[in-house]
């Protein structure tokens, strides 16, 4: 037990040692070499603009956040569904299944100005930015998870009459679950990616446009507080999944990751 | 309560079962032996209702099998046991399928744990138990529906010698307590004739019935039966019977 709290302290403790590290060195160098502020300014500096701005920066966080949010269910849920019919169908298998993988060789990013022609520059497109490029790895990773039972779980579940519902619901959904949870934790951080390259694109909102606007004004400590309110909240919506998995996983040691990448 | 005539099973070109007939008693214990690949298997998911026969058929209780049937309780090679259902949870797997009364089958897989030896692990996860315990969970939900034949496809082989041997006992005493018709295959000659009132010798592809061999050493039989002179004379017959297959 002991040993236990120990090693988990150690887990944290360095992660937090090293970082703390890299901040100092960052400090002290800029300092020392006088590097201009509008170049590199010290973290001390970009702390102070977060705490200066902060109304600004969330002014601009929270429309990003309910955007990636969205477009994260919104991939999440329609994963899951063409998920079940690539399953299930043989058409969608067979016909739509490979067109959609390959599909996957356009780098979605540089479909954000072809979304601002058709839907302006509003939330629909960085909405349906963040949706289009979190759906894949959602898609194939649930996919994958309700076609890898065992043969033998399979026949198990025949020999006791069980129905194809029942497969679905009491075999195949559990056991796509890791898998689900792995398209989600690659899905979120695409999302987010989404959002912030349309609204670096074209928009009057939003945390991506505050950085290029912080950029354009050479307002380098508030391009850097962005960033880091950013990075903030993207480890936040990313720790919530995983909080959620070890819940909803119980059954699988935390080391069996699962689950294939994408995007 | 089993009887298999003419049965027949070709996979396109491979004949794997070749005019299989015999009959099975009421509460008998009967093993399958055979080599690796000789086709039992098969005849064991045929038997199931997993697989259709080629030709010929199989009746159970008079009725012919054409599907899975609620009379029928199967126990694979591996133990397939679901990872996120706990013990209790994965025995009473059958009866949520089945759609019985849940609440009346609680106490009755209850019991089965109690007399695998396995109730105090009710509450696990299948990760938390050995190989050999994963087994009798697998056991204990073949048998929780109550079916009157059991049906074992190699349930052993993954196990280690020293398990196995416990495994043969646990599994004697289960069916004295229970009284099923079972049908077991195996590639092992000395768990064949431990286990079985009567063994069944097959040949390779194409599978048939080369021997027929009763087992009448008396019950309970322990672990030590197996270095009678009676239990080596049964080996020896069934073994040269393996042997004098192959040689053809």
């Amino acid at each position: 037990m002991r040993n236990n709290i120990a090693k988990r302290a150690a887990a944290i403790g360095w992660p937090i040692l090293v970082t703390t590290l890299i901040l100092l060195g960052w400090e002290i160098s800029v300092r020392a070499l006088g590097i201009r502020s509008i170049i590199l300014p010290p973290p001390s500096a970009v702390f102070a603009a977060m705490a200066e701005r902060h109304d600004l920066l969330l002014t601009h966080l929270w429309p990003s956040l309910y955007l990636t949010v969205l477009g994260f269910v919104l991939s999440v849920v329609g994963g899951i569904f063409v998920a079940v019919l690539i399953t299930y169908s043989a058409i969608v298998r067979k016909g739509f299944y490979p067109v959609i993988v390959v599909s996957q060789v356009v780098p979605k990013i540089s479909i954000a100005p072809l979304f601002i022609v058709w839907f302006g520059t509003g939330m629909m497109s960085s909405l349906l930015l963040a949706f289009l490029v979190a759906f894949f790895p959602m898609t194939i990773n649930a996919a994958m998870g309700f076609e890898s039972i065992d043969e033998d779980i399979h026949r198990m579940a025949r020999t006791f009459m069980g129905s194809r519902w029942q497969i679905f619901w009491k075999i195949r959904m559990p056991n796509a679950l890791p898998y689900i949870f792995a398209g989600m934790k690659i899905s979120i951080t695409l999302a987010i990616i989404g959002v912030i390259v349309s609204e670096f694109v074209a928009s009057q909102e939003g945390i991506g446009y505050l950085i290029k606007l912080a950029g354009g004004l050479l307002d380098t400590p508030l391009m850097l507080a962005a960033i880091t309110a950013l990075s903030i909240s993207g480890l936040a919506l990313y720790g919530i999944i995983a909080g959620v998995e070890s819940w909803a996983v119980y059954w699988q040691p935390p080391s069996d990751a699962v689950g294939a990448g994408g995007g | 309560m089993v009887r298999i005539s003419a049965l027949k099973k070709t996979f396109g070109e491979l004949e794997a079962i070749r005019q299989l007939s015999f009959d099975v008693a009421d509460g008998e214990f009967l093993s399958v032996l055979g080599p690796s690949g000789c086709g039992k298997s098969t005849l064991l998911m045929m038997i199931a209702g997993l697989i259709d026969p080629s030709a010929g058929e199989i009746r159970i209780k008079d009725a012919k099998v054409a599907g899975p049937r609620r009379e029928v309780g199967v126990v694979f090679q591996s133990p397939v046991l679901l990872p996120w259902r706990t013990v209790l949870q994965n025995v009473l797997f059958p009866i949520e399928l089945l759609k019985l009364p849940r609440r009346q089958y609680e106490r009755r897989a209850m019991d089965l744990l109690r007399m695998a030896k396995i109730d105090e692990f009710s509450g696990h996860l299948p990760r938390q138990l050995s190989g050999g315990m994963r087994q009798r969970v697998a056991i204990c939900r073949a048998l929780v529906h109550d079916p009157c034949i059991l049906l074992m496809d190699e349930p052993f082989s993954a196990l280690d010698a020293i398990t196995r041997d416990e495994m043969a006992v646990e599994l004697q005493r289960i069916w004295q307590a229970n009284r099923k018709t079972v049908i077991f295959v195996t590639h092992s000659i000395r768990e064949a004739a431990f286990l079985s009132d009567r063994v069944l010798v097959m040949a390779r592809r194409p599978a048939t019935i080369i021997d027929e061999l009763p087992i009448g050493l008396p019950r309970p039989r322990s672990i030590a039966v197996t270095e009678d002179e009676a239990f080596n004379r049964l080996v020896r017959h069934l073994r040269n019977a393996i042997e004098a297959s192959h040689a053809e």
